[in-house]
């Protein structure tokens, strides 16, 4: 693939520390925050310096972590220490399928210390192959994304898909489709305004920034053609939880003819979107902007982080393939 | 901060004329749900004060979070400010629509009522570029910042003159 977006794997392991990209640092700057242990990477989850795909990567990385730092420690001390950073990671956010993947974790490494199969050996090299095929098949699934993106011009986005787009929309302009984009500016983190548009911009795409409010004037006059989202956790029925202001941009779409696109990876643990817990945030995080406060004193403020897309209001799911 | 009861929570959108605020007290409203409204921040600021004013509790929340209060089935009534009628649309401040689209799904009513401020169409790109006089969008990207939309009468319920 020719281009990559830093946002597409956004940490990276040097010196036995975990690096993890600082999303809430962007487009300003490029930093890595250096996580040494369970405690740091549960505060990068948690004040969103990383999120969507980054919290996956970080997850699976801290298991390696605990077992780097692991060398003089019994087998059953070890599989303790995993139980425990499953623990903290699971409480870290209530909307992301956290237990879903530490689960596997911990079952992998139960299965190993009831077999004797030494864990620092063997579990560090199943997590780092999962890994590469999970970065196989979200290559895949960009792919995919890129053939969807073929037959459309100008495609509305929200949040931020974690490099996926950026790339897909690279793989058509080497094809010599140019595809327009509009970005919602995402309060009140604006990872359309940061994330979303500078790596766009990285990949020479057309861009250009909306209000959230904005984008029922871009439907209806008919000023794009499609809309692509990506999902943090997905339902048996086919629901999925994705960044706040994703419901109603796809009732809208649904109003005016408007295809959603939406990348997913298919779980059956959870069964409807119902059944989704969804954070909510402080109010704070809402009525202040860097330390200042945006309404007057005695204004409350409400912060859902996500909602749930019903499945009857997306067009194609594009998928991970799960094998 | 959440309402618990189903269709408990009037969602307000646009800076209203004072006689609004006289409706509000009638029907006995003590807390209403609010639209912060980029890129002014209109709903934040100018709405909020007036509703405080009036001794009415504002609740704010970001304009891509009204859809969550509809999916949990929250929202009893919208109101939204306009600047001019016509035979079929008012003029709306932008997001209008997307609330009258939500309300017509929900079978919530939506009633319109004469905004306190005039605006233009569409604003200077670089308004959406900064949030309270900060940067956020990354350079190079391109701004479209309608300010006003038709929103079709048929979805309106109610409009005040």
């Amino acid at each position: 693939m020719s281009f990559e977006s830093p946002l597409f794997w956004p940490a990276y392991f040097k010196d036995n520390a975990l690096f993890v990209l600082d999303e809430t640092l962007l487009p300003e700057r490029m930093h890595y925050v250096k996580v040494r242990n369970v405690a740091q990477a549960v505060d990068v989850i948690r004040t969103m310096k990383t999120r969507a795909f980054g919290q996956f990567l970080v997850v699976l990385s801290t298991f390696l972590l605990v077992l780097k730092a692991s060398a003089k420690k019994t087998q059953p001390q070890i599989f303790a220490d995993l139980a425990k950073a499953a623990e903290a990671i699971n409480k870290s956010r209530p909307t992301f399928p956290f237990a879903e993947v530490t689960g596997m974790i911990v079952g992998w490494a139960k299965k190993d210390l009831e077999n004797n199969v030494p864990l620092q050996a063997v579990l560090p090299k199943k997590i780092e192959g999962f890994l590469l095929g999970i970065r196989g098949r979200r290559l895949e699934r960009v792919q995919k994304l890129a053939d969807a993106l073929m037959r459309h011009n100008n495609v509305l986005t929200h949040c931020n898909v974690s490099g996926e787009l950026a790339m897909a929309s690279a793989i058509c302009k080497a094809k010599g489709k140019e595809v327009n984009f509009f970005a919602t500016e995402t309060r009140p983190y604006f990872q359309g305004a940061k994330l979303t548009c500078w790596e766009l911009g990285r990949a020479k795409a057309h861009t250009t920034l909306v209000a959230d409010n904005a984008v029922a004037t871009l439907m209806r006059d008919r000023m794009v053609d499609a809309v692509v989202l990506g999902s943090d956790r997905s339902c048996a029925n086919g629901d999925v939880a994705n960044k706040i202001g994703s419901y109603q941009i796809a009732v809208t779409a649904k109003e005016f003819g408007v295809p959603v696109y939406v990348l997913t990876q298919p779980s059956n643990k959870i069964p409807s979107g119902a059944d989704i817990p969804i954070e909510v945030r402080h109010e704070d995080e809402l009525l202040k902007f860097k330390g200042k406060r945006i309404a007057p004193k005695g204004a409350k403020g409400f912060y859902p982080g996500f909602d749930v897309i019903p499945r009857d209001l997306i067009t194609q799911p594009i998928e991970i393939n799960v094998s | 901060m959440l309402a618990k009861n189903k269709k408990s929570i009037i969602l307000l959108h646009g800076v209203f004329q004072d006689a609004f605020f006289n409706l509000l007290k009638e029907q006995k409203s003590k807390k209403v749900y609010v639209l912060e409204g980029r890129p002014y921040l209109d709903g934040a600021k100018a709405l909020c004060a007036a509703l405080i004013k009036n001794k009415i509790q504002p609740v704010l929340i970001a304009d891509n979070m009204a859809g969550f209060l509809f999916y949990k089935e929250l929202v009893k009534e919208v109101w939204i400010s306009y600047q001019e009628t016509g035979e079929q649309n008012i003029l709306a401040k932008a997001g209008g629509l997307i609330l009258s689209v939500l309300a017509k799904k929900h079978q919530v009513e939506v009633k319109a009522f004469p905004s306190a401020k005039r605006k233009k169409y569409i604003g200077n790109p670089k308004d959406i570029f900064s949030f309270e006089g900060k940067r956020v969008a990354a350079k190079g990207v391109y701004g479209f910042v309608p300010l006003l939309e038709d929103v079709p009468k048929t979805y309106l319920s109610e409009i005040y003159l």
